[in-house]
């Protein structure tokens, strides 16, 4: 080790740094740059895996937003706006709610939490196939307690009927994250805030929509963020259970196709790049939005 | 429709009873002012807060209970509505590993087989990057920790399509499961950022002492803070376990028109999606794919729970 002229100690971090960050960096530019810049080009081009790309100029994205013809993309696209809208509401309110009655921290409400936190580390394929012979409307049980509230008849997955079957199964394997980043967030606001509201005279009610809802407004906008984010790209349960092509992700896999002799790959290519810039403009919208109402500091 | 009327009603007269006798009982001087804020008000509270927790855990609880009922019930049985089975049999759990067809043996040893490399590789240079991060000062390091973090914006979607056939054509990896263990050794965005807030909170002593005795930055990360780090990498490897072993995209694109490689997932989904009349095998192949999961659950749960991302730590 020696001084430099300028009096910075001269090490060697530059190199360890190079070593230590390469495995990242081959990982990133190999399979997450790359691919993008392959997808852009062959957004651009037709192409079935045989022949070497064909550049066909705008002709995909002409096709993709000709609303008219290509009513399946645009069809999923509706369906998985609402879904996604609706579940990541569901989610923070529910992980929200059981949050704060898991408040307290005992032996009780833990095992509590670990019971409430078991779907998130299951199987999504074990876990969908068995809710799907639950939806079964002859014999499974969900149809019986329907039967004891005096529906007799019930399709669980008749089109208008998905939606709120796909989002109880959903809220059931999902709002274990949220109620982990809630409890985590509720145990770090200082009691002196709740003492001094009380000694104001606030009630419970007030207490809990002037203190605890700003104190966790971070952890809201985090969940609302990835949540919306990620159930915009919500494929593998509705794959599991079925229900082919009813998100986007799923028909951008369906056009890719199984197997060659499929000429779509740049069209499938072109729906990937425009949705996958819609979800992330999606998610800059929200971080500018977030300053108005998310307050990092006590 | 009555029933439930009934049901409700009597659930509602309940509760009015309930408050009136306290009513009563304090008006009458029978119970202390005292005593009756705690029946008519704290203990309410209580009993309904662990009410709702009770029902959602049933809730949660209840697929799984089903599914390993259903998996005791034979053939006809299934088509009964009550999940209890007449008769509890065994045979479609010892079937399930018995049938050549399913070979869910080998689905539970290829889930093991391709989840577990990516994970202790992947960790390891997740660790590394996350040092290089945090503890070592060189040009644009912050820059780099930028452009790191901003990748985990870009959305999978784009890459859902071309990385398979980057795969498919320019490294030739089909029907291997390279593609499902090359990409995670790599490390994840996701881990460096855990690590590296774990790894902001070990004293910056530490590394000098090490260096005073002669250690280069190399030897500090393998001798001093690699030891010391083990339990956040231990929560780490756990989570990403658990993560490949759950994985069902990948591989259905990348080995699902091979059967022998089949992981767990796609034995599970391949069942399910073409054998629905066998529903209790079904069952019970579901019950015991999500066994694993469980079991590392109930033994690790400390690791699932504790590295929950605070907040806090995206501030910007």
């Amino acid at each position: 080790m020696a001084y430099k002229r300028s009096g910075k100690l001269k090490n060697h971090d530059g190199l360890w740094g190079a070593i230590f960050l390469s495995p990242i960096a081959i990982g990133m530019i190999l399979f997450i740059l790359i691919p993008i810049g392959y997808a852009v080009y062959l957004s651009f081009t037709r192409y079935d895996m045989f022949n070497a790309p064909t550049f066909v100029g705008w002709r995909n994205y002409q096709r993709l937003f000709d609303i008219s013809k290509e009513t399946q993309f645009w069809s999923s696209f509706k369906n998985i706006f609402v879904f996604a809208v609706l579940i990541t509401l569901l989610n923070v309110f529910v992980g929200l709610v059981i949050a704060c009655l898991l408040k307290r921290g005992g032996r009780i409400e833990n095992f509590f939490k670990v019971i409430l936190y078991l779907p998130m580390v299951c199987s999504v394929v074990a876990t969908t196939s068995i809710w799907g012979w639950m939806y079964n409307s002859v014999y499974g049980p969900l149809i019986g307690i329907l039967k004891f509230f005096g529906v007799e008849r019930y399709e669980f997955f008749a089109p208008s009927h998905v939606l709120p079957s796909m989002l109880l199964m959903c809220l059931w394997s999902g709002f274990g994250g949220s109620m982990l980043l809630y409890f985590a967030a509720l145990k770090n606001i200082p009691g002196h805030l709740y003492e001094a509201a009380e000694i104001d005279g606030a009630t419970p009610v007030q207490s809990f929509f002037k203190i605890t809802l700003p104190m966790v407004s971070p952890t809201t906008f985090y969940l609302l963020l990835t949540g919306l984010v990620g159930s915009l790209q919500a494929y593998s349960q509705f794959l599991a259970i079925g229900l082919d092509g009813y998100t986007p992700v799923l028909v951008i896999y369906k056009y890719a196709g199984h197997g060659y002799g499929n000429t779509t790959y740049g069209y499938s290519c072109a729906m990937g790049v425009f949705y996958g810039i819609l979800i992330a403009v999606i998610a800059a919208i929200n971080f500018r939005l977030s300053k108005f109402w998310v307050g990092y500091d006590v | 429709m009555y029933r439930a009327w009934i049901f409700i009603g009597a659930i509602v007269a309940l509760v009015a009873a309930w408050f009136a006798v306290c009513k009563i009982l304090y008006s009458a001087k029978r119970i202390s002012a005292n005593r009756y804020g705690y029946l008519a008000r704290v203990f309410p509270m209580r009993f309904l807060k662990y009410l709702l927790l009770v029902i959602a855990a049933f809730a949660i609880l209840m697929p799984f209970m089903y599914a390993l009922l259903l998996g005791f019930k034979t053939g006809d049985d299934v088509f009964r509505q009550s999940p209890i089975p007449e008769k509890f049999v065994f045979t479609n759990y010892v079937e399930i590993f018995r049938d050549g067809d399913i070979r869910l043996l080998s689905g539970i040893l290829n889930s093991f087989a391709y989840a577990l490399p990516p994970c202790i590789v992947g960790v390891l240079s997740s660790t590394m990057a996350a040092y290089a991060l945090s503890r070592l000062h060189f040009k644009g390091r912050d820059k780099i920790f930028g452009l790191l973090f901003a990748t985990i914006c870009i959305p999978g979607v784009i890459t859902l399509i071309p990385s398979y056939i980057m795969f498919a054509k320019l490294y030739n990896w089909t029907d291997t499961p390279l593609p499902l263990i090359i990409p995670g050794m790599c490390g994840s965005v996701t881990v460096i950022f855990f690590l590296r807030q774990f790894l902001l909170g070990l004293p910056r002593e530490l590394d000098e002492a090490g260096i005073i005795d002669g250690l280069n930055k190399g030897g500090v990360f393998f001798y001093i803070i690699m030891p010391l780090s083990w339990p956040a990498m231990l929560a780490q490897f756990l989570l990403a376990f658990n993560g490949g072993y759950n994985d069902f995209m990948g591989p259905l694109m990348y080995i699902g028109s091979n059967k022998q490689l089949y992981t767990i997932q796609l034995t599970v989904y391949s069942m399910y999606s073409s054998n629905v009349k066998q529903i209790e095998k079904v069952m019970a192949t579901c019950t015991v794919a999500l066994i694993p999961s469980i079991v590392l659950f109930a033994f690790a749960q400390k690791y699932f729970l504790g590295s929950a991302v605070s907040a806090d730590s995206i501030k910007g």
